[in-house]
């Protein structure tokens, strides 16, 4: 299942929707559509007759980017001035059009690069690096974070296997022999532990061989932060658990005050916004995704990823202790 | 018949109430989800924090950083003494844009060497808004900087090449809301859809009610309908509320037809509620029922067109996406809501939520008979 999800998202291959307007016939615009559509990237819908055409086949959802060259591109370009294009995203996925926007927009500008003129008056040069991920390959970003959201899986298992024992009543019969609560939570978690663990080096097998994600961290380091994640989300999870009474219950709870707010808030897509900062760094997955993308994209060891990893250490304790409490309490 | 449905649907409704932290769930808890996470996705590419390593210390250096500061997209946080220093607040993410001004900035801008001064720009490719964003932005900036400072028209500044414009068709301002919170709403509709019908039957199997229920007069469909109502009623009820903050508290537009969205709104909540059906039926456990809707609910969310585009999947991932009614209703309630879209440019979808549903129920009643 873990294989089956993480295989998800291989998205070196992309095949956006694309359509254009060519408003100039010219050799150059001829030239610059030849260049964009010549790799796979870009899906060649067709050519539009106008704004209109576009934003129509946009509402339907059969274009997601339009080009449109404006009359006068070539002769400008030749000229030596500067030609401009226009690039029109779907904004009703903001995202990703930002993303696909950006990136066509530098193959645009690189492809213009020989038209330029030498120019004296230009006092400053750009030199952009980008780190980590030279190549902006989402599954590079993307893989790590999502093990956080994987990882989760074992933490729900548990909720379920606890509240069940109480919905079929057989937990007054565990009561009653003489398992002390730690052994009881100790014994209930090890077993689910075990699983995370096992499922955990199924994902990362997959993320290195099958999305050749580099490993720039030491595998221990990895295989020990991970075990720290996996006890501080079965740590919540069976705090929240002891709280519900129905199974039904315990899978909305994980659900709502767990899954979800993960996805969204923990900074898998979006990085972690100011404003949310506080929610964020309640979700064990928030810290998990920086000591993911940490070991494998930025190649920290557990030194530099210091903070995250006794928050982790510190939210699996006290919720581990609380949970103990609780049941102690509710024996008595 | 109606009326042994609406029976049992009562009886339904009486037991989810009895349930204090379910009717929390599922009434107040989506509201409060929305809430909080509209939040989050506001902004976008918009303040990303800047560590600037200044070793040119002169008045055109700091008007460079203070042109820098000056853009929405971007805020200068951090000003490290060396270069250890900056590298080591881009790798712990505590800055997601480095600069690095060179010494001999202020000598090269004004031409006194012989080679234009060069900025140094490191970007967090960790996360792709700002690895694929921070260098475009940068770029602008400087560009601005260097019309401003020289007294120049942009024109003076004209080089050939190619710019490109780009424009956000449907959200010109590139509110990542207008994305978010649609999409919240449908994946909220479709949780507590699925997690109310997939826990029906396989609950009172578990507890061995099912008998009962089974010894009384009401025939198998009508059993089966009146255990889906509850759950379609009750997705209803937060679908509708949940639209209401979106559109009141949030300002999303509406461009299609209201009667379109709550058409094809429905229609999803039944077919994920013959998807619950159908996995609560197939089970034994509500364990096992539960953890089959939790890979499910992961794995529908990852293939939606959330987290990237189907477009942007393998093959085999896209054929898959076709088969996920929270896929289908995604795509369409974007349609909807953002382009506008009518009828006849999302019927497909419609078409292929109307074969889940049809295909769920006769499955789910397919087996039912037999267990019985």
């Amino acid at each position: 299942m873990l294989v089956a999800f993480a295989y998800l998202f291989s998205f070196d291959t992309i095949h956006i929707p694309f359509a254009y307007y060519d408003g100039d016939h010219s050799v150059a615009s001829q030239q610059l559509l030849m260049a964009l559509t010549t790799d796979r990237r870009l899906r060649l819908v067709g050519a539009v007759a106008g704004y209109e055409d576009l934003r129509t086949a946009m509402q339907a959802g059969r274009v997601r980017i339009g080009l449109v060259i404006p009359s006068g591109f070539g002769a400008d370009l030749v000229a030596g001035r500067t030609a401009t294009v226009q690039l029109v995203g779907d904004g009703s996925d903001p995202i990703t059009a930002a993303v696909q926007m950006a990136r066509l927009a530098d193959r645009i500008t690189e492809w213009g690069l020989p038209y330029r003129r030498w120019h004296p008056t230009i006092p400053i040069d750009v030199r952009g690096l980008v780190w980590f991920n030279p190549y902006l390959r989402s599954s590079h970003s993307m893989v790590p974070a999502l093990l956080a959201i994987v990882l989760i899986l074992p933490g729900m298992a548990v909720a379920l296997a606890l509240t069940r024992e109480k919905e079929l009543g057989s937990f007054e019969s565990l009561a009653a022999t003489p398992v002390r609560p730690v052994e009881y939570i100790l014994g209930k978690l090890i077993p689910y532990l075990v699983y995370g663990l096992v499922g955990a080096f199924g994902a990362v097998a997959v993320a290195l061989v099958w999305f050749r994600v580099p490993l720039r961290g030491s595998v221990l380091d990895l295989a020990g932060m991970t075990l720290v994640y996996l006890l501080a989300t079965l740590g919540v999870t069976t705090f929240v658990a002891g709280f519900m009474a129905t199974q039904s219950t315990a899978l909305r709870a994980v659900l709502l005050l767990f899954l979800v707010p993960s996805v969204f808030l923990s900074g898998i897509l979006l990085p972690v916004d100011p404003q949310t900062r506080l929610t964020a760094e309640t979700l064990p997955a928030t810290h998990f995704v920086v000591i993911a993308r940490g070991i494998f994209l930025k190649g920290q060891s557990w030194q530099a990823l210091g903070r995250p990893l006794f928050i982790l250490m510190l939210m699996a304790l006290l919720s581990l202790s609380l949970s103990v409490l609780t049941l102690q309490k509710r024996v008595d | 018949m109606l009326g042994q449905i609406l029976n049992l649907t009562w009886k339904e409704l009486i037991q989810l109430r009895r349930d204090r932290f379910l009717v929390l769930f599922l009434i107040v808890a989506p509201t409060l989800q929305l809430v909080l996470l509209s939040h989050n996705t506001a902004r976008g590419v918009r303040d990303l924090s800047v560590a600037v390593l200044d070793l040119n210390q002169s008045d055109l250096s700091r008007a460079l950083i203070a042109a820098v500061d000056n853009t929405q997209e971007m805020q200068v946080l951090y000003h490290p003494r060396h270069r250890q220093e900056l590298e080591a607040l881009i790798l712990d993410g505590m800055a997601q844009v480095g600069l690095v001004i060179p010494p001999t900035f202020t000598r090269d801008f004004y031409r006194l060497g012989a080679r234009p001064a060069q900025l140094q720009a490191l970007l967090d490719g960790s996360n792709l808004l700002v690895g694929s964003n921070g260098g475009r932005v940068l770029e602008g900036v400087v560009q601005r900087f260097i019309a401003d400072r020289l007294g120049l028209s942009e024109q003076a500044l004209d080089v050939g090449g190619v710019e490109v414009v780009t424009v956000a068709a449907f959200n010109p301002a590139f509110d990542y809301r207008w994305f978010t919170l649609p999409s919240m709403l449908v994946f909220i509709t479709y949780q507590v859809a699925l997690v109310v019908a997939a826990t029906g039957f396989v609950r009172e199997k578990e507890l061995g009610t099912l008998e009962q229920l089974i010894m009384t007069p009401l025939r198998r469909p009508e059993l089966i309908i009146g255990k889906a109502l509850p759950a379609v009623l009750v997705a209803l009820f937060n679908f509708l509320l949940l639209y209401a903050v979106i559109r009141l508290g949030y300002d999303v537009p509406m461009r299609g037809h209201f009667a379109l969205l709550l058409g094809t709104s429905l229609l999803f909540i039944l077919a994920v509620v013959a998807q619950g059906t159908l996995v609560s039926v197939l089970s034994h456990t509500q364990q096992q029922a539960v953890l089959i809707v939790f890979l499910m609910a992961i794995l529908e969310v990852t293939l939606s067109g959330y987290l990237l585009p189907v477009e942007n999947m393998p093959l085999l991932m896209r054929g898959l996406a076709q088969l996920s009614a929270l896929q289908h209703h995604m795509t369409l309630v974007r349609a909807i809501i953002l382009r506008g879209a009518t009828l006849p440019m999302v019927g497909h979808h419609i078409l292929a939520m109307t074969a889940f549903t049809v295909i769920g129920y006769a499955v789910a009643w397919r087996t039912f008979t037999r267990f019985v």
